[in-house]
Formats: structure tokens, sequence, C-alpha cells
């Protein structure tokens, strides 16, 4: 796991808070709630495998 | 291979705020070409109210005086109406809309249109009256679109650009 992920997630939180604000002081909550989303779910497609992972070494350590 | 990357982030960043800038200045210009309408609309009132002019001689009249996208269609509707083949204004003026290729050139919105199509379907009918009338009734339509138009544009004009820069920016860190 390179830390460059690590960045990558927080300049997408970055800008996504930064939109979502710009959204919602244009009055378009509904919008902004979707950018929020689409953030989140975007930043989990990155972060599955290294999740997966965690699971495949804690069931290799305790031999599950 | 960083210098690519650094072009293809540069690409992506000027490009998408450029689309925002361009929104932006979409709906500046529609803006513009509402409030020439508008004083079109106002010289055509004054030609009819009094001057007394025929409305397809007012049309040929306010054509000349303009050169924005409108002056093909008034004095192209000048040319039809002078024909005199039994058309009425409104065909007429469906026509030279489309023809006159306004739609491509003009950065009007599908309701902007509909309502200046609408517009000409009452201005021939019955007497002097009644097209001012109906020119009376278009203009509040126009004025109230343009003052909804005025109060949302400084709104959407800086959120189309800020979104548009934003958007660049996420882009780029995905596809880093």
């Amino acid at each position: 796991m390179t830390v460059n992920i690590i960045f990558k997630i927080a300049a997408v939180g970055i800008l996504v808070s930064v939109i979502s604000q710009i959204l919602k002081h244009s009055g378009r909550e509904e919008h902004a709630f979707l950018t929020s989303l689409a953030g989140l779910i975007l930043v989990l497609f990155w972060i599955i495998p290294y999740i997966y992972d965690l699971f495949e070494t804690i069931k290799n350590l305790f031999a599950l | 291979m960083f210098g690519i990357k650094a072009c293809g982030i540069i690409l992506i960043i000027v490009a998408s705020s450029g689309i925002g800038f361009s929104i932006s200045n979409i709906m500046k210009l529609r803006l513009l070409e509402l409030a020439e309408l508008k004083k079109l609309i106002l010289m055509l009132r004054g030609e009819i109210k009094y001057i007394g002019t025929p409305l397809g001689e007012a049309f040929g009249v306010i054509g000349r005086r303009t050169k924005g996208i409108y002056s093909t269609l008034f004095q192209d509707t000048e040319k039809e109406l002078e024909k005199l083949d039994g058309k009425n204004i409104a065909d007429i003026w469906k026509e030279q809309m489309e023809t006159a290729q306004m739609i491509k050139k003009s950065h009007l919105s599908d309701n902007d249109w509909k309502w200046l199509l609408n517009f000409a379907q009452n201005l021939g009918y019955l007497d002097k009256e009644m097209q001012l009338g109906t020119i009376e009734l278009y203009m509040e339509q126009l004025e109230s679109t343009l003052a909804e138009g005025n109060r949302s544009y400084g709104k959407n004009s800086k959120l189309c650009k800020c979104l548009g820069i934003s958007a660049g920016l996420l882009l780029t860190i995905v596809f880093l």
C-alpha cells in the first residue's frame, strides 16, 4: 500500500466538501448530497481491495 | 513520463474550467439577447401605437434598425408579408424562425423560443388594439424572464465557474 492513496483520498475529501458547500450555498441540497455520495463511492472503490487484503490477512493469521 | 502527465493535468483542468466559463458566458449572452429583444418589441410597440405603421412595415423598420440576430428575422418576415400570398403571420414567423438559422446562432432557451413563437400567434389577429395587447403581454413576459434571469445569473455564473474548476481538479486526482 503506497502512501499516495492517502493523499488522493484526502484531496478527494477536500474537493468534494468544497463542491458540496458551493452547491449548498446555491440552494441545490440534492446535488450536494449526490456529490458527497459519489465521492464516498469513489473512495470506497479505491479502498475495497485493501479491506479485502486486511480480511485475508486476519483469516490467515488466525488460521480461519 | 512526468511531462506527459503534467500536460494531461493542465489540459483536463483548462478544459473543465473552460466548460464552466463558457456555460456562464452562454447565460450572460442569453440575457443580452433577451434585453435586445425587449428593446425591439418596445420599438415595434412604438411603431404601431404612435406612428400607426402596418405590422409588416413595422417589422421591416425594426429589422433595419438592428444588427443582431433578430435583424434577418424581422426583415425576412416583412418580405414574406409583402408577398400577400394568403399565409398568416404566425406561419410566416414560424417559418422564418426556422429558416433564419437563428436557432443555431442564438443562446435563447427553448422556453424563450416558445414564447417568441407564441407572440406571433395572436399578433396578426383582429385590430391594432389586439396587436398592442399582444405586444404588451409579451413585454410583461419578457420583463419577468429578464428579472428572473438577472436574479439567477450572479448565483449560477459563480457556481458554474467554481464547479468547472473543481471538477477539473477532481478528475485529475481520480486519473492520477
